[in-house]
């Protein structure tokens, strides 16, 4: 969601010379040059071919690039993160591209406009880059063909391209790509090159391993904790133990005794232009000759702080807090469409139920780490980052540097959920380089990495039905109670805090006469932050254990009732009042039923379970995907819950790499089986509880269910996949402990071994 | 072991290599910032996540946990170390079944199976949870693992995908 501009798809091709005679082409995305280097240079960390005498660096966003010897190279525009957009991403380009997938080379882009967003959030990638790359490839292959057609005297109609070279049909004339390099990088680039028609295409669609399975097999992928510069330093950053709290002095005569250690010194707090997710919290740095060395420092380092108001809260005062809000009447109502309180005045039945959703961290098994080398006139950076330019931006800021004199190289991620979105643990590298007079690796231990985590946020759900004597609903409403990401990314002063809590919620894709929802802010001494399908992560459980907690009480399958509340095919367009796409969401009810029944269908929906077992069922969409999933329990009989099988559904329209969404779908029902039963972060007296995998565990194989995955077939353009797959995963789970167990799971977590007890009534 | 010329000597992949370090410094930050063998992964420093997960004669260790001075003249195999050309059977496997998404707590987990099989040819899906329970991965790709595991040990049956 931190993005630059919206983009337009539209762009229009550029092809220059590259050294050595290659081509070089790429898509220019005018909507994103506005936020260009302001010196109006590339810098240095652009790739190789931008040295080469070129048109001004702006015209050129060069995804692909063909050697004299035949080497093609497509840049990955994007930050792997696990989700599989290194290999999807350069599939689109070599389809159009019309060269055999394994003699592709991918090369990762370095922060730089001419690739557009870069940015891995929103599940936006796929979707983003879609058409651009489309172009981008198709405009290669033709300009290719042109000067294949231009050498041989023929009609360019009478060739074809293929397999990396062009064939005049008639004569079987044939010339490789890399024949032709040079003299189509003379060439006009075509202002709307062909595309291949869906459904003609070779590449997209096939189930493709991703291109860093064998270097990660060897142990040779190169991580952000693997970066190595020469004259490197790694130090180690002791930070404030509780929001707010400064820096009171330090001692560090222990810790400059410890072999190894260089220098201590005291990073001072930074906030770039009020931004929290620009924030670097300050302490105390510990720089050394090794890892070790720096951790062994800092454990003898004696650090006082001046805590504040931070050091009074804790989860027991924030839950209370939220138990009275959700009580009062919402601070803003985003949705108030029919008459909801005449429908629950006129109610035959009436339902209500509170849901309860803790904090939440990301951790990644890489925790935050960053590279820099910060030096008067520029500064260089490498490490695990979801917004390569924006952090190039906020690095500028923070430093002082014109935008073209920073450069951020990212590097594989192991993982991001939403964290590496922050651009806090990357600046401050860069200032502790900065003082350090050298390049340093700045490393977040687990512990560092759990306490200064940018939270999921903690949420309190009031909802309530209205039910005719007919047994239709007549009215709905969602009050959400929950401190506001746009606060925590933004400051207190924006103009819609409410902006990113209510997807899921308020747009919720079911068809009721009335429909209200309301939003209160609660305040929290911990920093917030995006987390993988954010609002959606929390609204949809609520929505989806309602929905279920009604049928249950209409007497009704919670199946049927979904199909009903969904309605017949179309689409369903809504107002809210935001701006750009989350003001006018919409939504596809047939594609939405078609996941539900697959699902369903997969999953025997309906048939007989043995005692102790049950089956329950959510769906929900997310932007333009659809996804619905069964979730099978068995509940013994000290109220242990297994999760042994999990059957999803997705329509993410046209799967670009089938393997991939896959992939994504398991990932995400193991994320929503660890957020029904173990996940939760809690705080006493400002300070975060859980700080490893001991008391915040990630799930173990032995309780991994076995995952169905249905890609459902479709023509639509594709959409994201990272994130649609996780919101029905709990609550699926949640409605099925009602079926085998008939106790509702209203809050989570559910914690293992816990008697049926621990499923608090609200 | 202790070398002669200060600091320590150790087998590693097949290979004595001489490296300096204190006493106490886990065998994790030897390997990886002093004899730049980075495949082995920093995940929790606390023994809790397998990331670092390396054959000390042949048993699977977080070497997170190891001090340097207790390997002694023990073998230190590393994922680098696994295969020369990474045909190890347990890295084909992963190759092929797709395991990876973001791919950081592999070289752990390869670790783990590759011992695993050395001494459980053909484990059940009992002995894999049990064996790889020490291992985390938070993208989630236990189902993969599961059924690269049964496909390195050549069995017909694929663990459930």
């Amino acid at each position: 969601m931190i993005r630059g501009p919206e983009w337009t798809r539209r762009g229009f091709l550029r092809v220059a010379a590259a050294s050595g005679g290659g081509l070089l082409l790429g898509v220019s995305l005018p909507g994103c040059r506005a936020g260009g280097p302001p010196d109006g240079a590339a810098g240095p960390e652009a790739a190789p071919e931008a040295a080469a005498p070129l048109p001004a660096p702006e015209e050129l966003n060069a995804f692909v690039r063909i050697g004299a010897d035949g080497t093609v190279t497509i840049v990955a525009p994007v930050p792997e993160i696990g989700q599989g957009v290194r290999t999807a991403l350069p599939m689109i380009v070599a389809e159009e591209l019309a060269v055999d997938w394994r003699d592709v080379r991918v090369e990762q882009a370095p922060a730089d406009p001419r690739y557009g967003p870069m940015s891995v959030g929103g599940s936006d990638s796929v979707a983003d880059y879609w058409e651009p790359l489309r172009h981008a490839g198709a405009a290669a292959r033709e300009m290719l063909v042109a000067a294949a057609a231009a050498a041989w005297g023929v009609p360019a109609a009478e060739c074809r391209a293929a397999g990396g070279a062009v064939t005049h049909t008639p004569t079987g004339r044939t010339s490789a790509y890399g024949e032709l390099a040079a003299a189509a990088a003379a060439g006009e680039p075509p202002e709307s090159p062909a595309l291949t028609p869906v459904g003609e295409f070779d590449l997209v669609g096939r189930r493709v391993g991703r291109v860093d399975l064998e270097p990660i097999v060897r142990g040779r992928a190169e991580y952000g904790i693997d970066v190595e510069v020469p004259g490197m330093r790694f130090a180690v950053v002791e930070r404030p133990p509780v929001e707010g709290a400064e820096l009171d002095g330090f001692d560090d005569a222990e810790a400059r005794r410890v072999p190894g250690v260089v220098d201590v010194f005291a990073v001072e707090p930074l906030v770039v232009r009020g931004l929290r997710y620009g924030r670097v919290r300050g302490g105390v740095a510990v720089v050394a000759e090794s890892t070790w060395a720096a951790i062994e420092g800092r454990r003898a380092l004696r650090v006082r702080w001046r805590e504040g108001e931070g050091a009074r809260d804790g989860s027991g005062p924030l839950a209370e807090r939220m138990r009275r809000l959700v009580e009062r009447p919402p601070a803003s109502v985003v949705r108030d469409d029919g008459d909801f309180d005449a429908a629950w005045r006129r109610a035959a039945r009436r339902f209500t139920a509170d849901y309860e959703l803790p904090l939440l961290a990301h951790g990644c098994l890489e925790p935050m780490v960053f590279t820099a080398h910060a030096q008067p006139d520029r500064c260089d950076t490498w490490g695990p980052t979801q917004v390569p330019l924006t952090l190039q931006a906020v690095l500028a800021l923070a430093l002082d540097l014109p935008r073209g004199r920073v450069a951020v190289h990212p590097t594989l991620e192991g993982g991001g959920f939403g964290r590496r979105l922050a651009w806090d643990y990357g600046m401050e590298a860069a200032l502790v380089s900065r003082r350090a007079g050298a390049p340093v690796k700045v490393l977040w231990t687990r512990e560092d990495d759990f306490r200064g985590d940018y939270f999921r946020a903690p949420s309190r759900h009031r909802l309530r039905a209205a039910a005719g004597a007919d047994g239709r609903l007549t009215g709905w409403s969602h009050h959400l109670v929950n401190p506001p990401l746009n606060v925590h990314i933004q400051g207190p002063e924006v103009e819609h805090p409410a902006i990113y809590d209510v997807e899921g919620g308020a747009n919720l894709p079911y068809r009721i006469p009335a429909v209200r929802f309301g939003h209160t802010p609660v305040d929290v001494a911990l920093q917030m932050g995006s987390w993988r399908s954010v609002s959606h992560s929390f609204n949809v459980f609520a929505v989806n254990a309602f929905v279920d907690e009604i049928a249950a009480g209409l007497g009704r399958d919670p199946l049927d009732l979904h199909r009903e509340l969904i309605g017949p095919a179309g689409v369903v367009r809504l107002r809210l009042p935001f701006p750009g796409r989350r003001g006018e969401p919409s939504w596809d009810a047939g594609r939405l039923r078609r996941v539900l029944d697959t699902a369903a269908h997969a999953a025997g929906w309906g048939e007989p379970l043995p005692p102790g077992r049950g089956r329950g069922i959510a769906c929900c969409y997310f932007k333009s995907t659809y996804t619905a999933t069964v979730a099978e329990v068995e509940v013994d009989d000290g109220g242990t819950i297994r999760v042994p099988r999990v059957v999803s559904a997705i329509d993410c329209g046209i799967a670009v790499n089938p393997d991939g969404v896959e992939a994504q779908v398991e990932g995400a029902v193991m994320d929503g089986v660890a957020s029904v039963l173990h996940w939760e972060i809690t705080f006493a007296d400002g300070r975060v509880v859980e700080d490893g995998f001991g008391s915040y565990p990630l799930l173990r194989i032995g309780e991994a269910p076995r995952v169905e995955v249905h890609v459902l077939p479709s023509r639509e353009p594709p959409s994201g996949t990272g994130e649609p797959p996780y919101p029905p995963v709990p609550p699926a789970i949640a409605n099925a402990v009602f079926a085998a167990t008939g106790t509702r799971l209203r809050k989570l977590p559910a914690r293992p071994g816990g008697a049926p007890s621990v499923f608090s009534a609200v | 072991m202790p070398s002669d010329a200060g600091g320590w000597r150790l087998r590693v992949n097949g290979r004595e290599r001489r490296i300096a370090a204190a006493a106490g410094t886990p065998l994790l930050w030897v390997l990886r910032d002093g004899l730049g063998l980075k495949g082995t992964k920093y995940g929790c420093g606390v023994g809790q996540c397998g990331a670092c997960t390396v054959h000390v004669d042949g048993r699977p260790e977080p070497s997170c946990l190891y001090p340097v001075e207790a390997v002694g003249d023990a073998e230190v195999v590393t994922i680098e170390g696994l295969s020369e050309d990474g045909r190890h059977p347990v890295q084909r496997a992963w190759v092929e079944a797709g395991v990876p998404q973001c791919g950081y707590c592999q070289a752990g987990q390869i670790m783990q199976a590759a011992a695993l099989l050395a001494r459980n040819p053909r484990p059940s899906d009992a002995d894999v949870d049990r064996a790889m329970a020490r291992n985390l991965c938070r993208c989630g790709t236990y189902q993969r693992i599961r059924a690269a595991i049964h496909r390195a040990a050549g069995a017909s049956r694929d663990g459930g995908r």
